[in-house]
């Protein structure tokens, strides 16, 4: 097991109350609530692949230190509710790095293409089908990544078998489907 | 017969037929028929509410407004049954998901809707005893690893099912199957979902690890309930085992598949693979005579103990014979003295 | 015409921050019947009282209203004021501008407004006030103490020391509590049993102690310095005078695999037995539900066909070889009605219930034990007699691992707050691991280190320096079982690391929580709890053992958890209370009860039915029938008066008149 490289750089020289406001507003979750016990990070699955660990988020993000934006940590996390479920304040820091990704995207902070690329892709696909088409987001995927050859010995005979099928379904009512994503900006590049 | 809505989700209508396939046809076996959400749409999965919460939260809402006619939705996937109950509990206030959904022409009726994964829906049809008489071949014997993952039973706040840390439903749905569920300890540890594209050396290390504890628990066979796992946990161990350190391989497969097996349902529609029905069939038959051994052992036994109670009972008579007949010349001794005497 | 004085309080800046009281002193003096009116920054103060009696004097007021906070504060304290000044203390009303008015409004003209219509009610009310005097009765010099942990012990002995007679009722078959199964105490390491023992021996002997062990408060009634009390004395099976305690009964019992409660069930006890081996009283109980003599039926309701043999009870042993001929399988639950003059609630606490941290496997993984099963374990006289042995396999653990903060500082789970003990104790217990095996690694993962007490830092200090108990700052994810061993799942988040560790055995600091039964006896009692369970005080600072209902008191872990130093504090102070109390031979009592104007009497008896306090009798006089409160008896709730057709109950104090003219004052501006 490796250790979070914890790549915070920077100096505390104030608390910048108005990123920490925002990063409340979008998550949802209350900051201050959190007293850094450290249960979320010891539970996280992913975060000894990352560069700080789930605590430092919400620390981070208490004290609105931008360097929070520029974390792998923000990008990885896959939702998997470890950290909520045990989380002695129910805060749930899945959702602070949801929020925090969201402002990385927009300040131009992005420290993981691919994983911005399996989320954007993943709606676009949604967005102009209505329902997922695997196998176009698997090629989408490896665009991003570079990465061709990794998987070709699962996908190739996946393929052969008729799972990742050419052709996708594409819903009837697309068109009011669509209107579900007016409003919101990301969604609807 | 009861009816529920049917929302299969995009995995199952592409790498995860043989879910879809064995769901339906193992529910439709107990009576219960699954009516197909029409023009169902991708409920947002893991990854829409990273982009935005309340678009995700109102597309997984569509299927809901398209199921309040027909009633209750059976997901059989974790993630798609996550995100419905997400957005099902979104929509239970009057707030702007329901808004924009009435603004693009889909109507939800608050309460008309409870959302299923497929575990619970077995679990209930177990717990009612929908599966009385339908096991006609037994998975004895088989020891099965029931694999929950993270999404089935949390975050609990909306997940609402089972123990978070130590769910026990697919084990007794498995146990009604016949099979023996194992105790192991990575039931609900996470195998990193779509991030198999994102970050392969973390999601393969995270996958490996699940896969050795249901080793180590010495299963035959991993049960799962989502295909974003079953991706994950079925493909590549070749790779583990060379690089990851995974002791050896293991079948995975859906939960469904297993209860298919057991009542008998044809393998086109369940998607079993020979080695892993071969092995069902060995484990039985071990079974079968393990405890045939077992019912000899213990009549032998009982033969033992009525043939020592038979050896002691006669003893018994014969030293009470003694004693009477002692007893009756003393007696008349007794008389003789008493007789003296007086 | 009443000449009522109005006396405005600017509580510092706590009622002047938000209230103009200049103009409320103002506006006031127009009120009909206000003679007088001013402001004043500390009314309470020595100057600001001296203020009012010399406006009271020479303004000739005959009745007054004060402005300031709540009359929960200072009602007492003006009434002497005024008492001082010449006039009934009973000819005040307190219009409370500052809970009510200061503290909850933010606007400061709507505030000014609200005080403004709170004074003119005030002012209202008051002008129809009567002076009243208190009666008297006498205190019933006896204090009931229920509990007899290390709190209810040392109360009673402190109370019994001053010479007044003291009942201690506890609920199980010995005294000792949760004191008696802890191994050393913190932070000297000393043994409990050691020093708790002597004192329970003491409470055993102490003539003006009178023991009621196995047995349970069933009501309460009465008032301070009057309260009735019903003891249900349950039935011990053993007659108490007879047995010598020699123990006899007990090894011959049949019945031997029943879980020990005070080895928090890790090992067995029988059907007749004494909790421990210091137990006192040392007479043995028979448990009712185990015995097979009391488990099969009784032969005189069976009935049986003629020749037949009636079946007979089984076993019996215990009787057989009694040599005192103490058991008595006849003995029923006693009910002992007492008058108490004071009563003290030492009812203690629980360890939290660690089976809701699945996370953790508590109740599942049998290595993973609480913090009190660690302490019978490492005691000499528990289950491994003081062996520390994995349960699972009873072999020695190589590496044991502490986790702190189980059941505490934990929202998801109910109990946000500190247990206040839990660091000290794991320090305690690593300390004794590495004493007993020093082999062993000992780890303690721990959020902070909460060690406020005389040498208790430096203890913490001691089992990370000398004993070489390794400290990691992180609170544990998860603990599952794998090979034959624990994995601990956790950060090191000081460190930034990762942390899987393997351990043999993982003690929970379990935290404390309020026993659910005390919230019962509170019920019973008619006493609050707070929204844990544990007893409310009357005030946290100044009066910390008081509980709201007079006369009752509270000490050690039922009111929040604490340690023993504390507890035996609380206990002292709850003593000198007492003792405060039966100084006095004779209590006020409060002069606003229920009076009935038998002139307007219907004898309709729906007052007799409605009081709580069974207060009320019909009484005759020449012919005519009419209800009559019995003053001592009357607790001043006011039921009657509301049931009261005629209008011939009345509240002193609180008549009608005076409650509708104080409505009024506010209605008609």
């Amino acid at each position: 097991m490796r250790g979070y490289s914890m790549k915070v750089s920077g100096q505390l020289r104030s608390i910048n109350t108005h990123l920490k406001r925002e990063i409340e507003k979008l998550s949802g979750q209350k900051l201050d609530a959190c007293y850094l016990c450290g249960k979320c990070s010891a539970g996280c699955p992913v975060a000894p692949y990352q560069d700080i660990a789930p605590h430092v988020v919400m620390r981070l993000a208490q004290l609105g230190h931008k360097s929070v934006l520029e974390s792998k940590m923000i990008w990885n996390c896959v939702s998997c509710g470890t950290c909520v479920t045990r989380c002695p304040n129910n805060v749930d820091p899945a959702k602070v790095c949801e929020a925090l990704s969201r402002i990385s995207k927009r300040e131009g902070l992005v420290n993981s293409k691919v994983a911005l690329a399996l989320r954007e892709k993943f709606v676009d696909l949604i967005k102009n089908r209505g329902r997922v088409h695997e196998l176009t987001l698997v090629i989408q995927l490896k665009m991003a990544s570079g990465d061709w050859f990794s998987d070709l010995d699962v996908g190739i005979p996946m393929f052969l078998q008729g799972r990742l099928p050419i052709s996708g379904h594409r819903i009837k009512d697309l068109k009011n489907f669509k209107k579900l994503f007016e409003g919101n900006k990301e969604g609807n590049k | 017969m009861k009816t529920y809505a049917y929302y299969p989700g995009c995995s199952l209508e592409a790498s995860s037929r043989e879910y879809d396939t064995s769901v339906r046809a193992v529910f439709n076996k107990i009576g219960i028929e699954l009516k197909e959400v029409p023009d169902w749409s991708c409920c947002g999965s893991s990854q829409a509410h990273k982009i935005d919460g309340d678009m995700a939260a109102a597309i997984a809402g569509r299927n809901l407004a398209l199921a309040s006619s027909i009633g209750d939705i059976i997901a059989p996937c974790a993630s798609c049954s996550m995100s419905l109950k997400e957005a099902q509990i979104e929509l239970e206030h009057d707030g702007p998901i329901r808004r924009v959904l009435v603004e693009a022409g889909y109507e939800y009726l608050p309460g008309s809707v409870s959302v299923l994964s497929a575990v619970e829906a077995a679990y209930q049809a177990v717990e009612s005893g929908l599966f009385e008489g339908k096991i006609s071949s037994p998975l004895l014997g088989l020891k099965v690893a029931s694999y929950y993952g993270c999404l089935l039973v949390r975050p609990p706040k909306i997940a609402q099912f089972d123990d978070p840390e130590n769910p026990v439903s697919m084990d007794r749905i498995m146990e009604m199957a016949g099979a023996k569920p194992v105790e192991w300890s990575h039931k609900v540890d996470c195998c990193g979902n779509a991030y198999i594209l994102v970050d392969r050396n973390m999601t393969l290390n995270l996958v490996s690890n699940i896969l050795n504890a249901a080793v180590k628990a010495d299963a035959d066979v991993i049960a799962a309930a989502c295909p974003l796992c079953m991706q994950n946990l079925a493909e590549r161990q070749a790779q583990m085992q060379q690089r990851y350190g995974l002791k050896r391989k293991i079948p995975v497969v859906y939960f469904t598949q297993l209860i298919g097996a057991a009542m008998g349902l044809d393998n086109r529609m369940l998607g079993l693979k020979d080695d892993l029905l071969k092995l069902i069939d060995i484990r039985r038959q071990e079974e079968i005579a393990a405890r045939e051994a077992g019912r000899k052992a213990k009549e032998a036994e009982e033969r033992a103990k009525e043939a020592r109670r038979k050896a002691a009972a006669e003893k018994e008579k014969a030293a009470k014979e003694a004693k009477e007949k002692e007893s009756t010349e003393k007696e008349s001794s007794g008389t003789k003295e008493a007789g003296e005497a007086g | 015409m009443a000449r009522v004085g109005v006396f405005i309080c600017h509580c510092g800046s706590n009622i002047a921050g938000k209230v103009d009281v200049e103009a409320v002193a103002r506006e006031s003096a127009s009120i009909p019947g206000v003679a007088y009116s001013s402001h004043n920054k500390y009314s309470c103060s020595e100057a600001g009282q001296k203020t009012i009696i010399d406006a009271i004097k020479e303004n000739r007021l005959d009745r007054v209203v004060i402005g300031a906070c709540s009359p929960k504060m200072h009602e007492n304290t003006f009434r002497n004021t005024i008492r001082q000044a010449g006039l009934n203390p009973y000819m005040l009303e307190i219009a409370n501008l500052r809970e009510h008015v200061s503290w909850v409004t933010e606007d400061r003209d709507a505030a000014t407004r609200k005080a403004l219509d709170l004074v003119r009610s005030a002012v209202g009310k008051v002008a129809f006030a009567k002076p009243l005097t208190p009666g008297k009765v006498p205190v019933e010099k006896r204090a009931l103490i229920i509990g007899g942990g290390i709190a209810g012990i040392q109360a009673a002995l402190d109370i019994a020391g001053m010479g007044y007679e003291v009942v201690l009722v506890e609920r199980e078959p010995s005294i000792g509590g949760r004191m008696a199964q802890l191994d050393k105490t913190f932070p000297t390491l000393d043994c409990s049993a050691c020093i708790l023992s002597p004192r329970m021996v003491d409470v055993a002997q102490n003539p003006n102690i009178r023991l009621l062990s196995y047995s349970e408060v069933e009501s309460v009634g009465g008032y301070v310095g009057n309260f009735d009390v019903v003891i249900r004395k349950k039935a011990r099976y053993v007659n108490e005078s007879k047995c010598t305690g020699c123990l006899e009964c007990v090894s011959k019992c049949p019945v031997r695999k029943i879980p020990n409660e005070f080895e928090n069930g890790k090992a067995m006890r029988r059907a007749i037995y004494v909790p421990f081996a210091q137990s006192v009283p040392k007479v043995p109980v028979i448990d009712k539900n185990h015995c097979q003599y009391l488990l099969s039926p009784d032969p005189s309701t069976i009935e049986v066909k003629e020749g037949e043999r009636k079946p007979r009870r089984r076993c019996g042993a215990c009787k057989i070889v009694c040599g005192q001929d103490a058991i008595d399988f006849e003995q029923q639950d006693e009910f002992i009605k007492e008058k108490f003059g004071a009563i003290v609630l030492a009812t203690g606490f629980n360890p939290f219930d660690h089976s809701k941290y699945g996370e953790y496997g508590a109740g599942r993984i049998p290595d993973v034990i609480t913090a009190l099963d660690f302490e019978r374990m490492v005691n000499s006289s528990g289950p491994t007699e003081g062996k520390i042995l994995r349960p699972s396999n009873g072999e020695k653990p190589q590496r044991v691992v502490f986790i702190q903060c189980v059941g505490s500082r934990d929202e998801a789970k109910g109990v946000p707050y500190c247990s206040r003990i839990c660091c000290m104790f794991t320090a305690k217990q690593a300390i004794l691991t590495r004493e007993k095996l020093p082999d062993a690694e000992v780890f303690v993962f721990y959020m902070d280190i909460r060690a406020a007490g005389k040498g208790y830092e430096e203890f913490v200090r001691r089992a990370q320096m000398e004993y070489g108990a390794e400290y990691i700052r992180g609170r544990v994810s998860r603990v599952y079982e794998s090979d034959g061993r624990l994995i601990v799942k956790a950060a090191d988040t000081l460190a930034g690391l990762p942390v899987e560790m393997e351990a043999d055995l993982v003690v929970l600091a379990t935290g404390s929580v309020a026993r659910e039964d005390a919230f019962e006896l509170a019920s019973a009692i008619g006493i609050t709890t707070d929204s844990y369970g544990f007893i409310s005080e009357v005030h946290p600072k100044l009066k910390p053992v008081e509980i709201p209902r007079e006369g009752v008191f509270a000490c050690g872990a039922c009111l929040s958890p604490r340690d023993i130093p504390d507890t035996v504090a609380t206990a002292g102070a709850v003593a000198a209370k007492v003792g405060i109390l039966f100084s006095k031979d004779f209590l006020e009592s409060d002069p606003m009860v229920a009076e009935i104007d038998p002139f307007k009497c219907a004898a309709c008896g729906a007052c007799v039915a409605v009081c709580p306090y069974s207060a009320i009798t019909m009484e005759e006089f020449r012919g005519k029938k009419f209800a009559k409160v019995n003053e001592a008896m009357c607790q001043g709730c006011g039921t009657c008066t509301a049931a009261c057709r005629p209008g011939a109950a009345q509240l002193k104090g609180q008549t009608d008149e005076q409650i509708l003219r104080s409505v009024e004052a506010v209605l008609q501006w």
